[in-house]
């Protein structure tokens, strides 16, 4: 299962062979149904910035509760409102100290 | 019927079903009671009706989800993705007791919505008696 919330990798799948969320949260929710009622990976896809919004569910639920994923962030967008995430994702994610096992996270350069 | 009276009815009922319950009062009273396929979301507010969403896709039994109004409001674009993929198999049942009641019982903003969701078949507003 595809979850897309950015428009990076919109251009490689056709329309039916993925689910469009309504905000990253909600998309690493969708991943953590599909996980529990398969177990297997969903591969999810957000921007840098997006990743905030995502931040909630991720610490609180897909950590504690060991749920496995494939996340694609996608960072270098121009504009000024996707800088700061662009800057420390990286650092960001060393400190969040997640399984790299269960979650293989995937950050792309635009 | 209080709360707890109604989710461990709904359990009874439905032996085969998936529950998925939300945090705070409803995790606690579900997870006092005896149903083979519950899960519990003890985090991260709201993302309970995307997990059953996605669990619903991807499954053909039927999948309960109970979450609080609190919760619900704070991931209501939710709704919008149920409305457009419109899983048979998923029941979204709301507990209304118009408070964030786990953390002060603060008044929420839930009744200016509930009308609008008697028109959405996968959801159900049940307002227990304290």
């Amino acid at each position: 299962m595809k979850i897309i919330l950015s428009d990076k990798v919109l251009n490689k799948f056709v329309e039916g062979e993925y689910i469009t969320p309504s905000d990253e949260g909600e998309a690493i929710a969708i991943a953590c149904g599909h996980f529990l009622a398969t177990g297997k990976r969903a591969d999810v896809y957000m921007s840098a910035d997006g990743f905030c919004n995502a931040m909630n569910f991720f610490t609180s639920y897909v950590m504690p509760e060991k749920i496995e994923m494939n996340l694609t962030i996608s960072t270098g967008r121009k504009e000024s409102s996707h800088k700061v995430m662009t800057d420390i994702l990286p650092e960001l994610l060393e400190l969040l100290n997640y399984d790299t096992k269960r979650i293989y996270i995937n950050i792309v350069q635009r | 019927m209080t709360q707890n009276e109604y989710i461990l009815t709904l359990c009874n009922d439905n032996p085969n079903a998936v529950i998925i319950g939300s945090l705070g009062t409803i995790c606690y009273d579900l997870d006092r009671i005896e149903h083979p396929n519950k899960i519990l979301i003890r985090g991260a507010m709201g993302s309970v009706i995307g997990i059953g969403l996605g669990y619903a896709l991807n499954t053909h039994k039927q999948v309960i989800v109970l979450i609080g109004e609190g919760s619900f409001l704070m991931k209501m674009g939710s709704l919008a993705t149920i409305l457009k993929y419109q899983p048979q198999n998923l029941r979204v049942i709301i507990i209304n007791n118009s408070s964030f009641a786990s953390c002060g019982g603060q008044q929420n903003n839930f009744y200016e919505v509930s009308r609008l969701l008697k028109q959405v078949s996968n959801f159900e507003i049940f307002s227990p008696t304290l």
